[in-house]
């Protein structure tokens, strides 16, 4: 489902090359669950990036689901996104001027095989999955940490993604909060078939995962798959 | 209040982002350069005609008749001029010939004798030919004359039967505005040689102006006030520099006084600009204002902290505003060439620049105030917990007081520039309705899109157009800036279309286009033949009888005259030749225009009068009955054109005695008629029964269609070779130069409507800046859930161009109505709209705005989405 081979990436700061990436290669089964885990700066969220096809590395290859994304252009990458990938972040990133259903239906509108409609209702689905449904039209700023939160796995989840990354999801919500994300996040992931990833420091969550990478200025460490 | 902790507070305020204001300072710059330019503009026109005054009327005192003295107005200039000196020049249209190039025009002939001008000086090329004109048969002509005749120098010009060698052009003369050519480019002749002519004789249009120089340390003032009485009643009129002063004073300040409207509008569009700055600013401090009154600081002190803001932004963009009129000052005199009879300097006045600073100030102040009320109702619970609603807005007073400050500034704006208290609330009332109806569009657009938007579009289309009602959205700003520049570009197309439409059917594809005039009875005949030699048929010709009224119920003219203390002056009679007798323009009702109260000039005026026994096409009936076949009955029945009735103050069945070349016509008001006088076609005040006027001394008017300009000028000359007296208007040259004079107006108007539409533009790109952050964070957004670059741009296309369309179709349609009004009401013509014209300009500013929201966006698609991201 998700392959990456040799992945390094470099920075220019202040006129010097850093080096945020070094050497990363492994491979995730689909309908698998995988956390990445390290300390604040271990590359973490460049390496998502580079999964997700947001950036391009400085060297090194990634495929996802059998496409490889180094030879597409930007746009060509943002439509493998809009078909097969479903994105939750720490802060949340609704959009504040939709409503709490338009921003579940954006995945729905940009994925071409979405077109003409179809898809209506489904974001109230999700919503009431999600137990928001009261809240469908409500805007962010109208809406706790915990259901913006909630509205985000709901849009993640609503392009029925092949793969969803997640970015340290419960970083801005309070344990229980957090622990009910987790919760949902994993029923969809079982009940669908999606593969996870996950980027978080927190050890309690990552102990969830089936297997955890850990990273450490910018190597693998640790990867739970290999040590099995 | 601490004063220390405000002032300090505002100056690290500002220091630290200066920009988020620059939209406010950007917004008040533009206006305040329109109006400073204008103003100073004003000022120093008044400057150039107090001191050229005296060279415009190139004497002390002028004496105007339409007729040769009479020996007791002749005993009267005597008199004034005792001890100073006379000079004469005599007016009058004719053809003008050169036998080598064979070219032929219609040129105005003016005959000078003696010094004139006595004051100011007639520049001709080569110099000092002015003095060589009296020398001998010698002409001097305007430059363009050259060119239409393929003339040079040296050259014979034939009028009439005299021969004049053209030894020079005249450059410029004191006073001489460029539409004074429209019926024929001048010439100058020495007065001695015009019998030689033979031009003057009966029946032709002269005007006979004397001109006198006082001895030094005459007044002229109480002279002109002490022998007025007494010419007018001799239907001499009596001007001084002091009349002319005030009437060019007048006619200058209106315009300028609306070109200072339009730089108006660009100055409270400035206003909404300030408005939504503030308005903006104050929603983004919301937390360092609760922090402050957490800390202490009072509601008032707060308030003033940012007032303070505003206040600096605001002189910042006056003082551009200032530095650009100032620039922009030095434009206008080319702009307005050709309709300013002074010349203009550019020196920029100290008053107006002062005037620009506290007017920038006090429109952003009073615009300001409004949005930053909001300041005071931050509770400093907000610094705790963000979701604290604000003090209700509801029942505020200070709320209403801010929007009266507003309405009263704007108003008192207004009348400033105007001079008048009534057109200058007409003004802010008719801006306030503009404003409020795109107010209303915006409103509706929202609401419309959020009830419901087509679900079938394409997204970006669906969410462009979602986001012209999403909260924070700029609709109104946006629609409101770019629609008032829409709404006056496109009041201008629409005017200028109606005047020139006016102009065009006039001349439409089946009527005359070349009046003959001063055909005498003899020679009619042969007129005749050499038209139908030439295949243009045989025209219609009209009988012209000069004639004036000599009395009205019973009362003399010359007494009626004489008992109006009013010593105003009298009616300007242009020297150029009226179209055919009735004259072309002057309406009857136009009283007042002419600067003299009550009916003098209708009782002064020479009339030229015809008779026939039907109505013709640009005429009908309002009162009394058209005679029936010949009505031979005395006193003989007359006609009389509705405005020129009321004016004399008759109505059917009274009685007027007509002094017909010294005989007396007496005659019975028998109908009244409405005229068309905007139809180049011979219309008169008076019009007789037959049987009366067939006898008397009279000319003939004969028009005729020539599609072919070449044949029209080859039939000029023919013309022009054969009967000298015979003049020859060609009204596709007079169409040609009224149109190029109000194009000259359009284009000075749209000149100043620049800045309007350059204030929407600014207030635009604000509005693209203020909500930049955001649509860069949603882009990024967007493309991380998989959007291509194109469909975030198509997205901020649609947004933009929706709101561009809107903006420009809902100024459009306002415009259309003020364009009927001002057509209907104004210049009383039919009203009909250019739509291919007013769609590409809906379409340019549609296009303009989609191009500025792009603009503006680029980092929505520049930046990757992951450094976006991570920048949060």
């Amino acid at each position: 489902m998700l392959r990456c081979e040799s992945l390094t990436q470099t920075y220019r700061s202040g006129g010097r090359e850093l080096t945020v990436l070094k050497d990363i290669s492994f491979t995730l089964e689909p309908g698998g669950f995988l956390a990445i885990v390290g300390p604040s700066g271990s590359g973490k969220t460049t390496l998502l990036g580079l999964l997700a096809g947001l950036d391009r590395p400085a060297h090194g290859r990634v495929w996802l689901d059998g496409t490889e994304l180094g030879p597409l252009d930007e746009d060509a990458r943002a439509r493998v996104r809009a078909e097969k990938v479903g994105f939750v972040f720490q802060s949340f990133q609704l959009i504040p001027t939709l409503t709490a259903r338009e921003n579940v239906e954006i995945p729905l509108e940009l994925a071409p095989a979405n077109g003409g409609g179809s898809w209506k209702g489904r974001a109230d689905d999700l919503l009431a999955r999600v137990g928001l449904a009261g809240r469908a039209h409500h805007y962010p700023a109208q809406l706790s940490g915990g259901e913006q939160q909630r509205v985000a796995l709901a849009r993640a989840f609503s392009n029925r993604p092949r793969i969803l990354f997640a970015d340290e999801p419960t970083g801005n919500l309070d344990a229980r909060t957090g622990a009910s994300v987790i919760d949902l996040m994993t029923e969809l992931n079982r009940e669908l078939g999606t593969t996870l990833v996950l980027v978080t420091h927190d050890a309690e969550l990552a102990a969830r995962a089936r297997r955890t990478v850990r990273l450490a200025d910018g190597v693998v460490v640790a990867d739970s798959a290999a040590a099995a | 209040m601490s004063l220390p902790f405000v002032l300090r507070t505002a100056a690290r305020e500002l220091r630290a982002a200066p920009r988020r204001l620059l939209l406010l300072t950007a917004s008040i710059a533009a206006g305040v350069a329109a109006l400073v330019a204008i103003d100073s503009f004003t000022a120093n026109l008044r400057t150039s005609v107090r001191d050229q005054a005296q060279a415009l009327l190139g004497a002390d005192l002028s004496v105007t008749s339409r007729q040769p003295l009479t020996a007791h107005a002749a005993a009267v200039v005597d008199t004034l001029a005792r001890g100073g000196a006379v000079a004469r020049v005599t007016g009058f249209g004719a053809m003008a010939y050169v036998p080598r190039t064979r070219g032929t025009r219609l040129v105005q002939v003016s005959a000078v004798e003696g010094g004139y001008p006595f004051y100011g000086e007639i520049r001709t090329a080569p110099a000092g030919a002015w003095r060589e004109l009296q020398r001998g048969r010698s002409v001097l002509v305007e430059p363009a004359l050259l060119t239409a005749l393929n003339a040079h120098l040296g050259d014979t010009l034939a009028l009439g039967d005299g021969r004049f060698r053209i030894i020079g052009t005249v450059v410029s003369v004191p006073g001489d505005v460029g539409i004074r050519t429209a019926f024929g480019a001048r010439v100058w002749i020495p007065g001695s040689y015009v019998s030689e002519t033979g031009l003057l004789g009966f029946g032709s249009r002269a005007e006979y102006e004397t001109f006198i120089k006082l001895p030094a340390g005459v007044a002229a003032e109480p002279l002109a006030e002490r022998y007025r009485p007494a010419l007018r009643a001799d239907r001499v009129r009596l001007r001084t520099v002091a009349d002319d002063r005030q009437d060019l004073t007048d006619a200058l300040t209106r315009l300028s006084n609306y070109l200072g409207l339009v730089g108006l509008t660009a100055l409270l569009l400035g206003g909404l600009g300030v408005a939504s700055a503030v308005h903006v600013l104050v929603r983004r401090k919301l937390d360092t204002i609760a922090v402050f009154r957490c800390l202490g600081a009072s509601a008032a002190e707060v308030f003033a902290v940012y007032l303070l803001q505003a206040a600096a932004m605001a002189l910042v963009g006056s003082a551009i505003g200032v530095a650009l009129g100032v620039l922009t000052q030095q434009l206008l005199p080319h702009v307005l060439h050709d309709l300013l009879p002074v010349e203009v300097s550019a020196t920029p006045s100290a008053a107006a620049i002062v005037e620009g600073l506290l007017i920038g100030l006090g429109v952003a102040l009073a615009f300001a105030l409004l949005p930053l009320l909001a300041v005071r109702r931050v509770p400093p619970l907000a610094a705790l917990r963000r979701d604290v609603e604000s003090g209700a807005a509801r029942g505020d007073r200070s709320r209403w007081v801010a929007g009266a400050v507003l309405a009263l500034g704007v108003v008192a704006l207004a009348a400033l520039e105007v001079g008048s208290w009534r057109r200058g609330a007409a003004f802010a009332g008719g801006v306030a309705v503009a404003l409020l109806v795109l107010w209303g569009a915006a409103w509706l657009a929202v609401r419309l899109l959020r009830r419901r938007l087509p679900p079938r579009w394409p997204f970006a289309w669906r969410q462009g157009l979602a986001n012209l009602h999403r909260p924070g959205n700029q609709t109104a700003t946006v629609v409101l800036a770019v629609g008032f520049g829409a709404f006056l570009l496109a009041t201008l197309l629409l005017v200028q279309h109606v005047l020139l439409r006016q102009l065009a059917t006039t001349g439409g594809a089946t009527r005359p286009n070349l009046v003959l005039l001063d055909i005498q009875p003899d020679q009619a005949r042969a007129v005749d033949s050499l038209l139908h030699a030439q295949g243009f048929g045989a025209p219609a010709m009209t009988p012209i009888v000069p004639m004036r009224i000599q009395s009205v119920k019973g009362r003399a003219a010359t007494e009626l005259l004489a008992a109006r203390a009013d010593s105003a002056g009298p009616p300007i009679e242009p020297a150029q030749p009226r179209t055919a007798g009735g004259g072309t323009r002057g309406r009857a009702g136009r009283r007042g225009a002419d600067g003299e109260p009550g009916n003098a000039w209708a009782l002064r005026r020479e009339y030229r009068s015809t008779y026939r026994d039907t109505l013709v096409g640009s005429e009908r009936i309002v009162a009394g009955r058209w005679w029936s076949r010949r009505d031979a009955s005395v006193p003989v029945a007359v006609s009389l054109e509705q405005g020129l009735a009321s004016e004399l103050g008759v109505k059917v069945g009274d009685e007027i005695v007509w002094d017909v070349q010294g005989l007396p016509v007496p005659t019975r008001v028998a109908s009244l008629r409405e005229v068309d006088w905007a139809r180049f076609e011979p219309n008169f005040f008076a019009v007789f029964a037959p049987g009366a006027l067939e006898q008397a001394p009279q000319t003939m008017v004969a028009l005729v269609r020539v599609t072919d300009p070449l044949a029209r000028g080859t039939l000029q000359r023919r013309l022009a070779e054969r009967f000298a007296n015979v003049s020859s208007l060609d009204l596709a040259q007079v169409q040609q130069a009224i149109e190029r004079l109000i194009e000259r107006v359009i284009l000075a108007i749209r000149f100043m409507a620049l800045f309007t539409l350059a204030t929407g533009a600014i207030v635009l790109v604000g509005a693209v800046a203020t909500t930049r952050d955001q649509r860069v964070r949603e882009g990024a957004l967007l493309r991380t859930l998989g959007a291509t670059r194109g469909q975030v741009l198509r997205v901020v296309l649609a947004e933009y161009l929706a709101l561009g369309l809107v903006a420009a179709l809902v100024g459009v349609v306002l415009a259309i109505g003020a364009g009927w009004a001002l057509a209907h009401w104004l210049f009383e013509t039919p009203f009909a709209f250019p739509a291919l014209p007013l769609a590409a300009l809906a379409a340019l500013v549609a296009g303009g705005a989609a191009v500025i929201g792009l603009s503006g966006s680029s980092d929505v698609v520049r930046r990757t989405p992951l450094e976006v991201l991570r920048a949060e």
